[in-house]
Formats: structure tokens, sequence, C-alpha cells
């Protein structure tokens, strides 16, 4: 099955800005797929519709065969969403209570949960964190617990906007391992402007003025950002 | 930057530290709610109230120092009641404090106001400083304050340090370009930094509100109840009341 399929979305935010204009974009189940794409090309808000927090203005939207103007609700199990500024996606005062959060309004029982929270925190290697505030963790630590804020909700799709922005080169390394293992029996979009992180995707698209421009190859990165340097095929 | 305007020496380890939030809070509310009954007529019951404190506060191990420089903040409301004392009327004598007069019946209301007010504001002190601010609001919660509630002040406790991170360096910005400056062209600066204070935490707001909904928030706030009494809560308990109430009927 289809784990997104995109035709002709549209959508322009309230001030009038015209942030998608026309994308077409299909995921396979188990792919990894990279959206490429300048600041302000539309890659965040393409990525708010693949969990139902925006709806389609015009065109139409399927994950996993689903239509999210009939209900998000079974979506969001599907998806799990991880935002670009950690900050945003941990809200809740400690590790613990927010890597529960998802699957405790998933409705899960508290069992289940807990048994949840330990294996998301195992796979990001921030066990033993539980206890700590978010504010007191590096911006490293907190992109992993972010990460594992959704792995606890066991999504079968993983959406990560720009995972690797803002870190060091050490810490950005240990991330793409990770990123690298827990695109294993998953399916993967991310978007970013990261060459190494497209790499390790199965295919990439190019996002240019809210249209996916063209299909682009993972591995050439190195020539994209030299043509877009020229001014070419990039804002 | 760390903070610790809150809850600062909350996580240190004492007997104090460990215990069940529920009973710290039952046990320090029932302090203030006794402390604050007990008429002026029995004045050695307040030096027991106060040989109790004590004892909680070496219990405590947070340093007695922290907790009076802390519970000052009781000083301009009992300083107040104090300007209107020399108004006040009453029997029993008075007493010639420079110009002013003041009766003996005001001057016990004077001492009324400042123990008590100086007793609770301790006890409360006692209570955060020896509990993490997240312990503490789980353990209102599962005394029946509502989730709503909590929530909310679990979302100021997380997006203050933020909040005044981000002020910290916007203030940073503004003095590294513009180091002299008139007073009233700072506070215009400073009030424009209030303003895009507001609209950045108001943005937050709304993305923190798409992270919550994507991960399946609906309206309806859930939590796990994770608290658990133990055989020190009980024994803590059974000496605390005894203590107090002891104490209040002496």
């Amino acid at each position: 099955m289809r784990a997104v399929e995109i035709r002709n979305l549209h959508y322009t935010y309230p001030d009038g800005t015209r942030a998608l204009r026309g994308v077409n974009l299909e995921v396979e189940e188990g792919e990894s797929v990279f959206l490429m794409g300048p600041n302000g090309s539309g890659k965040s808000t393409l990525l708010l519709h693949l969990n139902g927090l925006l709806l389609p203005q015009r065109g139409r939207v399927r994950v996993f065969g689903l239509d999210p103007r009939n209900g998000v609700g079974e979506i969001r199990r599907r998806v799990g969403l991880v935002f670009q500024d950690p900050d945003d996606q941990l809200f809740m005062p400690t590790v613990f209570e927010d890597v529960a959060f998802g699957p405790l309004h998933l409705g899960l029982e508290e069992g289940e949960v807990r048994r949840r929270v330990r294996k998301a925190l195992g796979e990001v290697g921030m066990r033993g964190f539980e206890k700590r505030s978010p504010q007191h963790l590096s911006y490293g630590e907190r992109k992993r617990v972010a990460i594992a804020t959704v792995l606890s909700m066991d999504p079968q799709l993983l959406v990560l906007d720009e995972p690797t922005l803002g870190l060091d080169p050490w810490v950005r390394g240990r991330l793409l391992s990770l990123l690298r293992r827990l695109r294993r029996g998953r399916t993967l979009l991310m978007a970013g402007h990261d060459g190494e992180l497209m790499e390790l995707c199965d295919r990439a698209y190019l996002l240019r003025r809210g249209r996916v421009e063209r299909e682009i190859d993972p591995s050439a990165w190195r020539e994209e950002i030299e043509i877009g340097g020229r001014g070419r095929g990039y804002r | 930057m760390k903070h610790h305007f809150l809850d600062q020496y909350s996580d240190r380890a004492s007997c104090l530290h460990s215990l069940d939030p529920r009973v710290k809070i039952l046990a320090f509310l029932s302090l203030v709610v006794v402390v604050v009954l007990t008429p002026l007529t029995h004045p050695h019951r307040f030096l027991l109230y106060a040989l109790l404190l004590v004892a909680l506060v070496l219990l405590s191990r947070v340093p007695p120092g922290f907790l009076l420089r802390r519970s000052a903040v009781v000083l301009p409301f009992v300083g107040l009641v104090a300007a209107g004392l020399p108004f006040l009327g009453g029997s029993g004598g008075s007493y010639n404090l420079g110009p002013f007069h003041v009766t003996r019946s005001a001057l016990l209301i004077f001492v009324n106001v400042l123990l008590k007010a100086w007793f609770s504001v301790m006890a409360m002190g006692l209570l955060v400083s020896t509990t993490p601010f997240t312990r503490l609001l789980r353990g209102f919660q599962s005394l029946g304050l509502p989730a709503l509630f909590t929530t909310l002040l679990s979302f100021m406790y997380r997006y203050l340090y933020l909040l005044t991170d981000e002020f910290e360096r916007m203030a940073m910005a503004r003095d590294s370009r513009a180091w002299r400056m008139g007073r009233l062209e700072r506070m215009r600066i400073t009030g424009n930094m209030v303003g895009a204070a507001f609209l950045r935490s108001y943005e937050r707001g709304e993305r923190v509100y798409l992270a919550m909904r994507a991960r399946g928030f609906d309206g309806r706030i859930r939590v796990m109840r994770e608290l658990r009494m133990g055989r020190s809560d009980a024994l803590f308990l059974s000496l605390f009341f005894p203590l107090l109430l002891s104490a209040a009927v002496i």
C-alpha cells in the first residue's frame, strides 16, 4: 500500500502566503524519502498535512489510503511527526511524561505506556533521563527525546522536519546513525537541506516554491548544492 | 541556561525530600491551617509550632538562611499592616512609638499577623524546597485538583524558563548594539521587547498546540497516576499529626 499519496495539493495561509502550489508526492510503504528544499519552500507546511494538522484546501491527500477529511484519529495513530524545534515538541515537565503523552492519549493502559516509554527511550539512547526536565537537557539530547516522543506511539510512518538542523558535527553524526537504524522496518519521510541526511534515503525530491520540482539522486547532493549555488533550480 | 527560582534545593536528598508529595502537601497545609486558627491568647503554642518548623527544616537539609530570606516576602504585607496600626483603637493601654500612639490590642494584631504569615510562608517554602515542582503538581492532582489546572501550571513551569531565556537573549542583543542609551529610549525599547516576547510566546503556543494534537491530544488531558505511598510516608504521618495536634491543644 502507498503510505502517502498527494495530488495537486494547494495551501494558502490566512495572511495570503501561498505555501503550496500543486504538490504531487508519493511515498511507498517501507521506503525512506527526502524532501530537499530551501528555506521557505513549503516543506513544513507540506509535512503538517501528513498528520491532518492542516487539511487540504485544494487537491487530495491520502495517508495509508485514509482521507484526513474523514477524521484524523487513525492517521495520527499511524504517523509520527517530529517538529523542527524540540522545545515545541517537548511540552511536558519531565522526559518521562513527554514520551508517555502520545501513548496515553492513544488510550493505552498504564503498564503498556510504561513499556512503550522504556522502549522508545532505549531506541534513541536516552534511558535514564526519565525524570529530567527538557530545559536541563542539551539541544542534541532534546532532539533525541523529541524523536522518542513519537516512537513511543509506534508509528508506521515517521515524518521528521529538519532533524539535523543546528546540531554540531559530532551530535549530528550520532543522530544520523540513529536515523539509519530507525528507517529499518519503517517508512520515513524527512525534510531539510542536509546532504548526508538525504544520502541515507532511497529517494529524494526537490521542493521549490510550493511545488515538487523534480526527483533528484540522493547520493548526488553535492552536485545539487553546486547547481543551487549558481542559481539554477533553487531560489 | 539553568534557572532555579521556583524549586531550588528540591532535588536534594533527605527524608523529607523522599516523602510522597501528597503526604507533604497534607502535612504542610494542615500546619498552616492550624497556625492560622490558633488564637494569640496561647503564645506558647506558637513556640511549639516554631520548634516543629525548626525540626522540619533540620530534617530537610535545606539551608535555613535560604528559607529565611525567602520568607521575607511577607515583610511588605506585614509592613502594610504595621502602617495602619496607629489608626486602630482598642483597649489595654497604649505605647508611645515616636510620634505615634499604638494601643496594646493593635500591637497584638500586628504580632498575630506577623507570626501567622511568617510561619505559613516558611511552611510553604519548605514544601516547595523539598518537592520538585512536577511532583508537587502530581501530588495536587491526585488530591483532586483538576487536570486542566495542573496541566496549565506544568506548561507555565516548562515555558517560563524558555521565555526568560528568550528575554535575556533579547536584552543581550539590545545591550550589545546600544550600550549608551537614555532612560526614556531604554524604556521604549524594553517595551518593544515585551511585545516581541509576547508575540513569540503566542506563536510558540500555537506550535506546541500543533505538537500536542499531532500526538493524539483531543482536548481531554490524560495523566498517569504514579504516586505510591510507602512505609516512610506512614511513619511521617503518624509522627507529624500527633505532634501538630498536641501543639495545638496544649
